[in-house]
């Protein structure tokens, strides 16, 4: 039957094949060959959208092109498939896609084509893999052909699996044997094929070696083979395989008993499961009551509670585990009756505190599916007092991970100073257990049971502590009430309303500052800061005025700057201000003023400092300070005082990092830094900021710190972080030495991550590119008489910015602050010329431009004969351009043709042509200006009435220069992000 | 490999019926409770895989509370380096396998630690778990949805404790975001941020995609160094011919093993935000990618891939060299924002949180949590949601589209290519 239909698929193919005439044209009159050969040019694809346009076109053309690809396949051990798979891949994730569904049949008779004529292994395997992502019924006879391929038969039942109606067809290949043993039964086993199992059974018999009937199939389990097997007949027996599987394998066992409770055979999947609850082993048990649970839902709870009850503690918890998804939560209300009569609202949804998280009742925690069964709860409560500890440890663990609130009352009588009758003598293990299951359980029951606790024994205290800090609900009125009455719980309850910010105690933490008990006294001094308001500062001043102790004054401190820090930062300065007034000791509100951070602050204390008001506090605050102006002070500060220099430069650092300065500017201050700096910690600080500026001298400065061991590593780092991520032109020697030390200090630190870094530095290394050849004239533009202006090194024929414009890597590299205009020219002057240059831009926005005839030093647009635009004028922020100010545009005077620029990083070349008034530029080959300035602006390059609006020209400036005979060529800056390479002239008055 | 698994069973004995599952109380103590019992109460462990993350010093230890008695490896030459790193760090003879099932089954194993690349973890986690132990798995959970859902059935079904290892949920500064996770979780459950929330994880927001983990191309096939099984470390993954940068600290490159990347630190990302948003419990129910077309072996770089959740909810993973520019944050929601380092659009942000109460205490201590039998902070559970997070993302990256997927079913809607990459084909017989 195979060969049948493999034929006839065969037919198919053939016939299809036929249907596409050799040498078929396209829409746009390409051949399939062509089609296929220009996508291969395109990928892979950038975008989504570009993918699908060029598979498209593949599509059109399949069968055909598709065959013609896959016959591009060489052997793999070539490795040259790479273009082909993209091409494949490609195709098929088009195909697949939803609304190409039109594309799927041509395309799978290209692939299955392919495939016959194939006949590398490798190659095959890829094609038949991309082939199952599309695979239907229709093309079960491809791979019933590979089904018994020693090498492609894995692949090829794998697709059979994959297609929704090839169960037959797997069937058929088990009835032949048409394919090896143990991938026809993972076939089955995956397909669930209940006729597969005599042929199973028959297998594992025939493996077994023993026909008896009550052999042990186990003889020979241990091969793959036969764990295969028993594994398929668990996915595709009956009860009649139940018997082999228990004794085979317990593991398989259960899956087919789970098998056949899907299929409604529960009585046997619940028969066999109860058997196997007997197992010695806790897994099995586990399985086998997950099991139960699973079928019989509340029914299994006499299993479950017979767990509870038992010893094995993993099979107790797993036990809980899974009754946890079929408990009710409405047992609450009845049991809470019992112990707490006076409680009303038994509705399932019981009196809970308010939730601070919802600031409403939180219905999420205490609703439950009203189908759920209150059996189990209500079995483990009665159960409860007879467990054991450790067993009454993982029901409380279980309520409270499981929000049980049916045994809320357990609970709380497990905790040691809870309130509540018949009360539970409590390991250490479970006490805890209860103090942390009722703080998830929550309500006001658990709320007082926790207060309680806190004034019990010292380590449950601390234990009801940490669950107060996590309970979900308002208890400050609790607390108060605690400290009120006093007692050992006071400074926990202090201690949580300053961690929870309760205002509303401020009053009673202000009188424990007067306590008799010094352990509180200094707790309440403590908790001030966590529940002051902004009300409350003067009444803080003058506390801090007479408070005599340095605990007590950093307290009030503290709480000073808390009970300011939600005000503006202005307004805290001038609240500090006035209490600073008042005082007679005003270092006491330099903290405060340091948190205010205004320039005035920051003022002060530099003020405070030089004029010795307090110089120790001064200095603390102002290391304090947040706002980056403190940076400066720091370093004044650190120039002078040599004992402070470390600590000071440290805190700048930080400033700087944090100061939102870009990335020039920070590695200004991060240079400044370390050229004072002698200490390696600092050193490494410094690199590790440095690190965060991708720039070149930060690259440069970061290198020069390779060479010494206390700063190697971190150097490394440094300069692998800059070179990853700059967009800036690095000189290719600096860079590669650089990057070469610094994989040498990874491999030799040899961590796991430096092994990532080594890696990293390897693939940036075998990136790079080392700088072009000097550049030399083409011979037509020597012949006719050019003269080379840059070569790649060279910039001795110019003048002007010589810092912001230098030869990088064979190009004119701009250095310059973005929007710095700072410019270069050529140190000879020019009339009429033409003018060639290759271009670049490396960053989005770029602003530059070519003088013409120009002075130097003036503005060459208006100074020159004129100024020829350089823009990268798609980008966004010249939305509202002028159209006289796109690329090549003479600037003001004649609007250019708008082009679109080559993609960043790659080179445009331009050439601009003047001869008298006309100038003429072309770009990429493209003519995108010529005009002649005099004739646009009819001869008035000023206006006519001598005043400043020129109605003649198109921006309605004055061009003084437009006339001039001749002039310096320039490059006019406007920022980095620009390179130029390859810059010559023909002087045409030679 | 001093014991194969086969001559092991010999010496069980005829009394061993149940192969699969090679009872441990057969070589322990026995009558009573027949589990064995270590000395002292003391936990055991086994390593798989010692080339790589296994053998570091996180977790090449042993300890009081959990001594390390044996590792696992198909490469012969990592097993003799663990060997003489037991024997320097802990004085220990560790015991060796070369097939994982052995040291599954030893009966002297408690925990089992996979350590392996990610196409091994679904079998091997299966395996551990029908055999009884309990499990510590390294991230990526697993390379496809199908198997972390396999792993959580069956980790379930034998009641094991298991624990996939990344952490930031419950510690440690969320690299480089500069903050722990557990403000940012107190902060989204106070409403101060409202809702839906946008998550971007990026270089912007401190983290890095390291695609330093892409794939090569064009492999041409070399001899196979002869202390590597390298058949055995392919395992369910497809045939393709060795070459080193498929395997050990490469390995990562490539769909076969990991997804790259968003594979090594997918997990680590992604997991704790399912954490901040409360959606431990379900999926997404949309990827978009962005990103250049993928070869279908070896594994390219993106620019950005979109998780939509059915409420609005956003995660926003952008590749490195395509982050937003500017100041970014790191969650955006309709009344305000907070960005590295916890700096928030609220004023006095810290103030209004410390009014909340903290989030759940959660079970961080694994040793603690395999005795007291309690789930760990990140679990089979939540670890198979944030796991798929990963792979749905894998699955988008390889089709190059848009995918949406079913939360309940846990299949992909209307694409069949999709959902034929969520369980994908296992070679030879190796099956879950």
């Amino acid at each position: 039957m195979k060969r049948i239909i493999s034929s006839i698929f065969l037919t198919f193919v053939l016939l299809a094949w036929c249907l596409v005439p050799a040498g078929a044209q396209d829409s746009r009159q390409r051949t399939v060959l062509t089609v296929v050969q220009d996508a291969l040019a395109q990928l892979p694809a950038l975008t989504a959208d570009d993918l699908d346009r060029e598979m498209e076109d593949i599509a059109m053309a399949a069968p055909e092109s598709v065959e013609i690809l896959a016959g591009m396949l060489v052997p793999a051990s070539e490795g040259q498939n790479s273009p082909v798979e993209y091409a494949i891949s490609g195709l098929v994730n088009f195909v697949s896609a939803s609304g190409n569904e039109k594309y799927s049949a041509p395309v799978k008779a290209g692939l299955a084509a392919g495939l016959g004529r194939c006949t590398d292994i490798p190659c095959k395997s890829f094609l038949l893999a991309q082939l199952r992502l599309l695979a239907d019924r229709e093309d079960i006879p491809v791979f019933l052909e590979y089904a018994d391929d020693e090498n492609l038969g894995s692949v090829a039942v794998n697709a059979l699996i994959s297609i929704p109606e090839s169960d037959e067809a797997i069937l058929w290949l088990i009835r032949s044997e048409g394919a090896s043993r143990p991938l026809l039964a993972y076939a089955a086993a995956e397909k669930g094929l209940s006729e597969a199992e005599p042929y199973l059974m028959a297998w594992i018999e025939e493996l077994d070696g023993n026909t008896e009937e009550d052999s042990d199939p186990s003889s020979k389990a241990d091969t793959p083979d036969m764990r295969t097997y028993l594994h398929a007949l668990a996915c595709c027996g009956g009860e009649e395989s139940l018997d082999v599987l228990r004794k085979a394998s317990v593991y398989d066992y259960i899956t087919l008993l789970d098998r056949l409770a899907g299929q409604g055979n529960t009585a046997a999947a619940v028969a066999g499961a109860k058997k196997l609850l007997k197992s010695d082993d806790t897994y099995i048990r586990c399985a086998a009551l997950e099991l139960l649970v699973r079928i019989t839902g509340a029914g299994a709870d006499k299993y479950v509670l017979d767990a509870v009850k038992g010893r094995d503690r993993e099979y107790r918890c797993a036990a809980l585990r899974y009754a946890a998804g079929i408990v009710d939560g409405s047992a609450v209300a009845d049991s809470l009756k019992k112990i707490f009569p006076g409680i009303s609202d038994v509705s399932g949804d019981y009196d809970v505190i308010i939730s601070v998280k919802s600031g409403k009742k939180d219905e999420k925690s205490f609703k439950y599916p009203s189908e759920r069964n209150p059996l189990i709860v209500d079995g483990i409560r009665k159960l409860f007092p007879s467990l054991s500890d450790e067993a009454r440890t993982d029901v409380v663990n279980w309520a409270g991970d499981n929000r049980i609130t049916g045994l809320l009352e357990e609970v709380l009588r497990c905790i040691p100073a809870a309130r509540v009758p018949d009360k539970i003598e409590s390991s250490a293990a479970l006490s805890v257990a209860a103090i942390r299951a009722a703080g998830k359980l929550g309500g006001e029951y658990a709320a007082d049971a926790l207060v309680c606790q806190l004034s019990g024994d010292a380590d449950y205290a601390r234990v009801a502590y940490d669950a107060l800090l996590s309970f979900d609900g308002d208890i400050q009125e609790r607390l108060g009430r605690v400290l009120d009455d006093g007692g050992n719980a006071v400074q926990y309850a202090l201690d949580l309303a300053c961690a929870r910010r309760m205002t509303g105690l401020a009053l009673q933490v202000f009188s424990l500052l007067d306590s008799g008990d010094s352990m509180v006294r200094r707790a309440a001094y403590q908790a001030l800061k966590g529940v002051v308001t902004p009300q409350d500062c003067s009444r803080l001043g003058e506390l801090m005025e007479t408070a005599g102790s340095d605990f007590r004054v950093s307290a009030l401190q503290d709480a000073l700057c808390h009970a300011l820090q939600s005000l503006p930062g202005e307004v805290q300065y001038a609240d500090v201000k006035s209490l600073i007034e008042k005082s007679g000791n005003p270092a006491l509100y330099y903290p405060a003023l340091a948190q205010a951070g205004t320039k005035e602050a920051v003022a002060f204390l530099k003020d405070a400092y030089a004029e010795g008001r307090g110089t120790e506090a001064a200095f603390s605050a102002l290391m304090a300070v947040g706002n980056p102006a403190a940076a400066d002070v720091l370093m004044d500060i650190a120039s002078k005082d040599a004992g402070r220099a470390e600590t000071a430069l440290v805190r700048v650092v930080d400033l700087v990092s944090g100061s939102g300065m870009d990335d020039m500017s920070r590695t200004a201050k991060y240079a400044a830094v370390l050229k004072v700096s002698r200490e390696a910690a600092l050193q490494n600080k410094v690199l590790d900021a440095l690190s965060g500026t991708p720039v070149m001298p930060a690259f440069l400065l970061a290198a020069r710190y390779l060479d010494d061991n206390g700063t190697a590593y971190k150097a490394a780092g440094a300069v692998k972080a800059i070179a990853a991520k700059t967009t800036d032109e690095i000189d290719y020697a600096a860079m590669k030495s650089a990057l070469e030390k610094a994989a040498r200090i990874f491999s030799a630190a040899g961590g796991a991550d430096d092994g990532y870094a080594v890696d990293e530095i390897k693939k940036m290394l075998s990136e790079l590119q080392p700088p072009a050849e000097k550049f030399v004239l083409p011979e037509d533009e020597a012949k006719a008489g050019y003269e080379v202006l840059f070569d790649g090194t060279d910039l001795s024929k110019w003048t002007g910015d010589m810092e912001g414009y230098t030869p990088i890597n064979g190009t004119i590299f701009v250095t310059a602050n973005y929007g710095d205009s700072r410019n270069l020219y050529t140190k000879k002057e020019y009339r009429d010329f033409i003018f060639r240059f290759e271009f670049c831009f490396v960053k989005p926005g770029v602003n530059n431009g070519v003088g013409i005839r120009t002075p130097m030093g003036k503005d060459a647009a208006y100074w020159g004969m004129c100024e020829s635009q350089i823009l990268d004028h798609d980008d966004p922020i010249y939305n509202g351009l002028h159209e006289y100010q796109v690329h090549g545009s003479a600037y003001g005077i004649i609007p250019a043709k708008r082009i679109v620029h080559k993609p960043l990083g790659e080179w445009n070349f331009e050439e601009i042509k003047v001869v008298g008034d006309r100038i003429t530029v072309t770009l990429n080959g493209e003519v995108i200006l010529d005009g002649n300035l005099r004739e646009a602006c009819q001869g008035h390059n000023v206006a006519p009435d001598g005043s400043s609006y020129n109605p003649y020209t198109v921006d309605h400036k004055n061009h003084p220069g437009m006339f001039n005979e001749k002039g310096h060529i320039g490059f006019l800056g406007h920022g980095a992000g620009i390179k130029f390479r390859n810059v010559r002239i023909l002087d045409l008055d030679k | 490999m001093d014991e194969t698994r086969r001559s092991f069973l010999k010496k069980a004995g005829a009394g061993v019926a149940l192969f699969t599952i090679l009872p441990r109380h057969v070589f322990g103590a026995m009558g009573g409770d027949k589990r064995y019992v270590a000395p002292s109460d003391q936990l055991t462990k086994g390593i798989i895989g010692v080339g790589g993350i296994g053998r570091s010093s996180n977790h090449f230890t042993s300890d009081r509370r959990c001594r390390l008695v044996a590792i696992c490896d198909v490469d012969s030459g990592h097993l003799r380096k663990g060997v003489e790193l037991g024997r320097k760090k802990f004085g220990e003879t560790l015991k060796t396998y070369h097939d994982f099932r052995d040291l599954v089954h030893d009966p002297n194993v408690d925990v089992v630690h996979i350590a392996t690349p990610p196409h091994w973890h679904g079998i091997m986690a299966c395996e551990a778990a029908r055999a009884g132990k309990d499990i510590f798995c390294e991230k990526p959970m697993t390379r496809t949805i199908g198997e972390s859902k396999r792993v959580m059935e069956a980790v379930r079904r034998n009641g094991r404790i298991f624990r996939l290892n990344t952490w930031f949920r419950f510690k440690d500064t969320f690299y480089g975001l500069g903050t722990a996770v557990e403000p940012l979780k107190k902060l989204v459950d106070s409403g101060l941020l409202g809702w839906p929330l946008t998550v971007r994880i990026s270089g912007a927001t401190g983290f890095t995609w390291k695609f330093f983990w892409t794939g090569k191309e064009n492999l041409v096939p070399e001899p196979v160094p002869s202390e590597l099984d390298y058949d055995f470390w392919l395992g369910p993954a497809p045939y393709k011919p060795y070459n080193p940068h498929r395997v050990h600290q490469t390995f990562r490159g490539y769909w076969d093993y990991d997804g790259g990347g968003l594979g090594d630190m997918g997990q680590h990302y992604i997991d704790p935000v399912q954490y901040i948003l409360g959606k431990d419990d379900t999926f997404p129910v949309k990827v978009e990618v962005d990103a250049p077309q993928q070869h279908p072996d070896a594994i390219g770089i993106w620019r950005s891939i979109t998780y939509t959740y059915e409420d609005g909810c956003k995660i926003i993973l952008e590749g490195e060299g395509f982050e937003s520019q500017g100041k970014v944050p790191y969650i955006e929601g309709p009344k305000g924002k907070v960005y590295k380092g916890f700096e928030c659009s609220i004023p006095n942000v810290m103030e209004l949180i410390a009014e909340m109460p903290d989030p759940d205490p959660q079970n961080t201590d694994f040793i603690d949590c395999v005795k007291t039998r309690r789930k760990f902070a990140l679990n089979e559970q939540n670890g198979h949601h944030s796991s798929t997070i990963v792979n749905m993302g894998v699955c988008a990256l390889r089709l190059g589209r848009t995918l949406h997927f079913d939360p309940k079913s846990q299949l992909f809607i209307g694409d069949d290519a999709a959902n034929r990459l969520i369980d994908q084909p296992m070679r030879g017989t190796w099956a879950l």
